[in-house]
């Protein structure tokens, strides 16, 4: 009798072909599920929302309570930059020496995000321009931006390093970081842009 | 030559057959199960996304941005004395116009489209007696007629002196008694009421209201100034039980003053429309001054995603509702 002792060679193929199969889909599985909403990456959808919510409710809160338009105002003319502000003319920390300032302290840098602040106003060639107000850093990809409208009056006054009010409108101001584009009363608007991320 | 080996040995030579099977089976198994779990992370993601929320959220913000802007536009020109309503209603066309654009250029850059655009204007009066003098007309009538069948009272605020006023000893006097003491009274009527509120002095400045209905209420502050708001129903800040008849009739109401040289006091008063009485002018004592009483706005809010038109939105001039 004549044994057939080949297909050991073709058990051996077959047996590396099948684990070859098996290893492939593993990584293939492995590679294309996406992070679970309780992995710890930064790129967490609730933490994101979490975050819009907090930074839009701190800008609707200071537009309802007051404290919104005197940080849009809250410029040195003399200097012109804002109070207490950096020799870059910005501040480097979300601390602002304005109610708004200590709000941005209180509920986003004290708790593990950080800032920036962002004044867009209306050039006078219909070109939105951007001054800074607060600058830490270079956003991450997952940072959220909220804005808030204020509108401003040539009969607005500045204010002072404490916030009280000064005596310079801004019909008189000479060194105001937003041009008069309009003809009557209305003197601009500008959008407060606060854009935060988690440090 | 017949083959004689066992069954078993047959058998054997399918083994390499299953093992590869197997293997394909099990990644296929895998590979389903990471499709489906992949499904899932995705579908909650999405589910928990506030894209669609957030731009409502926007579109309310944009729109309560517009009724702050339009409001304090009106107020402002109706703080500037210009005897022209013409006049006030186009500057409040060209800045909200002005405002439109400005808005829309920051919108731009977000993908939306914002406009914002006067629809139409109510016109009312602003009638004012700033020095404190008898309340006559303009020309020194103390029995006239402010404002007749107008559409509404915005605000009606008086400052009166108690010296001035005629004093009662009676601690519950009727109307004839007061009408006979030539008491300074305003009436408010409309078609279906009529209020009489009487000021005098008595131990302080106290106002009895007599309504057609036949019920009647008494109200008095000890001060000798004292500010009586006529659409608030308050007397020196407090309320004021006497004044709670009148300040409900706002609409169709005639308002007339008798026995004016019976008190002296400043006021301001907002009706809508006209006044009655042509004597008072725009600068004559006491003035008349056209303002905006109100203003609706068409409001229109575009973005990818949301389609947001609201128009005959109403805005007050002023602190009346």
């Amino acid at each position: 009798m004549v044994m057939d002792d080949t297909r050991g060679q073709l058990f051996t193929v077959e047996g590396f072909v099948a684990a070859l199969v098996v290893l492939s889909s593993v990584i293939f599985a492995l590679t294309v599920t996406a992070a679970t909403p309780l992995s710890a990456s930064t790129s967490n959808q609730h933490l994101e929302t979490q975050l819009a919510a907090t930074a839009e409710s701190l800008l609707d809160v200071a537009r309802a309570n007051g404290t919104l338009r005197p940080t849009v105002l809250y410029w040195d003319d003399t200097r012109g930059t804002f109070h207490n502000a950096s020799a870059k003319g910005y501040y480097l920390s979300c601390r602002v020496d304005t109610a708004l300032g200590h709000q941005l302290e209180d509920r986003l840098e004290r708790r593990g995000t950080t800032c920036n602040v962002n004044i867009r106003y209306v050039a006078t060639n219909g070109v939105i321009r951007t001054e800074k107000l607060v600058y830490v850093g270079e956003p991450t990809d997952n940072a959220i931006r909220v804005t808030n409208t204020v509108t401003l009056y040539d009969d607005d006054r500045l204010r002072q390093s404490d916030e009280t009010l000064s005596n310079t409108t801004l019909a008189n101001a000479t060194r105001f970081y937003a041009p008069d584009v309009s003809p009557g009363r209305l003197y601009n608007v500008v959008e407060v842009e606060v854009i935060t991320w988690r440090m | 030559m017949a083959d004689v080996s066992p069954v078993f040995a047959r058998r054997e030579t399918d083994r390499g057959q299953l093992l590869l099977l197997t293997g394909l089976g099990l990644a296929a198994l895998l590979v389903m199960l990471a499709l489906v779990l992949n499904a899932v992370i995705y579908t909650e993601n999405v589910a928990t996304r506030d894209s669609a929320g957030g731009e409502t959220i926007d579109v309310g913000r944009y729109e309560s941005t517009v009724l702050d802007t339009t409001r304090t536009i009106i107020i402002a020109e109706n703080g500037i004395q210009n005897p022209t309503f013409t006049d006030k209603v186009a500057n409040l066309s060209t800045q909200l116009a002005d405002w439109s654009n400005l808005s829309a250029l920051h919108g731009a850059g977000d993908a939306t489209v914002r406009t914002v655009t006067l629809n139409e204007t109510v016109k009312g009066t602003r009638l004012t007696q700033q020095s404190v003098t008898q309340v006559t007309n303009g020309g020194g009538a103390e029995n006239w007629t402010m404002a007749e069948s107008t559409g509404g009272i915005g605000h009606f605020t008086l400052a009166v002196n108690r010296s001035a006023l005629v004093h009662i000893s009676d601690p519950n006097p009727t109307a004839a008694d007061l009408e006979n003491e030539s008491v300074f009274s305003i009436t408010f009527a409309n078609t279906s009421e009529t209020d009489t509120v009487f000021i005098y002095d008595y131990g302080g400045i106290t106002l009895r209201t007599e309504s057609s209905d036949g019920t009647n209420s008494t109200c008095a502050a000890a001060d000798t100034v004292a500010v009586i708001g006529f659409v608030n129903a308050t007397l020196d800040g407090s309320r004021c039980a006497a004044l709670e008849g009148p300040a409900t009739l706002t609409d169709g109401v005639t308002i007339r003053f008798s026995n004016g040289h019976s008190v002296t006091g400043a006021y301001t008063v907002v009706i809508v429309g006209d006044p009655k009485d042509p004597s008072i002018g725009f600068a004559t004592t006491p003035s008349s001054e056209p303002i905006i009483y109100e203003a609706t706005v068409d409001i229109q809010y575009l973005a990818p995603g949301i389609t947001y038109e609201n128009v005959d939105v109403r805005v007050s001039g002023g602190s009346w509702p």
